[in-house]
């Protein structure tokens, strides 16, 4: 008999124990909370506008100020070109150019976007080859159409450069191409035939 | 019998000892994320919240890339049908980059929980935990594009 109420205290003690540690257990996880930046999107020119093959003079008999321009308008939403000549400046085309195609990608699903385009007469083309005082080119008038995404098929305007459900959209860039209008007091001379070339930058923003 | 009895006690001591050291298990299934975000404007403080149960609200001055998630642990080895009381606390509220570059950070302001959670029948559960995330508010900074942390602690009393 001894033996057994020895055994019965030894395992109250023991429950007793072991009750009293999970009655002031405390567990602790550490752990980490995470965002992730991610600014930047990919905004690719696939192909760079194109004024085409044209005929053309520029008006260099005449002071910069009532000189005359000609122009050829590329338009975004993918128009026929059109040339507009004056008397003293003509210029027509022979082979049609095309506007410049940019695509968008990675950008917030549904964004709607800021397109800057250059400002009238911030462009110029130049040949490369050409003495200094050759006429050159201006662009101005630049506008662009989008091509893909929600606002597909509008001019842009106001902010509606839309992305799609992939963060994806596309659009084209239009411009007009003028005449070389420093006249006498440039001291130009008529047009070389060769390719005339311009850098610009598009610049798109959220 | 008595050398029986003896023996017998003996092999009580040790499931008593295996009982008490049995260590509760918390693993984190996955950490709280508050997604791939673009910061279109840091003029102004903006937040973002996850809730526990992963819901998610963002101020004007983010746009989402991918969703976040509220944080997720399992608890095993508990007793079953055991209430436990749960807390969550900001470690370290703000964020920092592995890169070391110079950044605006962003603040982790508040962690969420459910204040209890009942184990199973197997002496288990799950946890979540949600917080807000807020920008610097200056529009001098610039965010770099990165992974930014902060951290937090869960807390488990029963």
């Amino acid at each position: 008999m001894t033996n057994v109420k020895t055994l019965s205290k030894v395992i109250a003690i023991a429950l007793l124990a072991a009750g009293s540690t999970q009655a002031t257990a405390e567990e602790t996880a550490p752990s980490t909370a995470t965002v992730k930046v991610q600014n930047a999107f990919d905004l690719a020119q696939v192909t760079g506008i194109d004024f085409g093959t044209i005929r053309v003079t520029s008006d260099i008999g005449t002071a910069t100020a009532t000189a005359e321009v000609a122009t050829v308008t590329i338009y975004a939403n993918g128009d026929s070109p059109s040339a507009d000549s004056k008397v003293k400046a003509s210029a027509q085309v022979i082979v049609d150019g095309a506007a410049a195609t940019y695509t968008i990608a990675k950008v917030a699903p549904f964004s709607k976007l800021e397109l800057t385009l250059p400002a009238d007469d911030a462009v110029t083309l130049k040949a490369a080859s050409a003495p200094s005082e050759t006429s050159n080119f201006l662009l101005s008038g630049f506008e662009a159409y989008i091509t893909s995404g929600a606002n597909k098929g509008k001019a842009y305007a106001a902010k509606n450069l839309a992305a799609d459900s992939e963060g994806n959209v596309t659009f084209s860039v239009g411009a007009t191409l003028k005449t070389d209008k420093r006249g006498t007091e440039g001291a130009i001379t008529a047009y070389v035939d060769g390719d005339y070339t311009g850098t610009f930058d598009v610049v798109v923003s959220y | 019998m008595h050398f029986i009895r003896i023996t017998n006690i003996k092999l009580l001591f040790g499931i008593c000892l295996f009982v008490s050291s049995a260590q509760a298990a918390v693993e984190l299934e996955q950490a709280l994320d508050f997604g791939t975000i673009v910061i279109i404007d840091n003029s102004s403080v903006g937040t973002i919240s996850v809730t526990p149960s992963g819901k998610i609200d963002f101020s004007r001055h983010f746009r989402v890339l991918t969703l976040g998630h509220a944080a997720e642990f399992t608890l095993s080895q508990y007793p079953s049908y055991k209430m436990l009381s749960i807390g969550a606390a900001v470690m370290q509220a703000q964020t920092q980059v592995a890169s070391g570059l110079g950044t605006q950070q962003f603040t982790l302001v508040s962690v969420k929980t459910d204040t209890s959670v009942v184990t199973d029948s197997n002496g288990m559960a799950s946890v979540f935990i949600g917080g807000t995330l807020q920008s610097s508010g200056d529009p001098r900074g610039h965010y770099i594009d990165t992974e930014y942390q902060a951290r937090l602690l869960m807390t488990i009393d029963y």
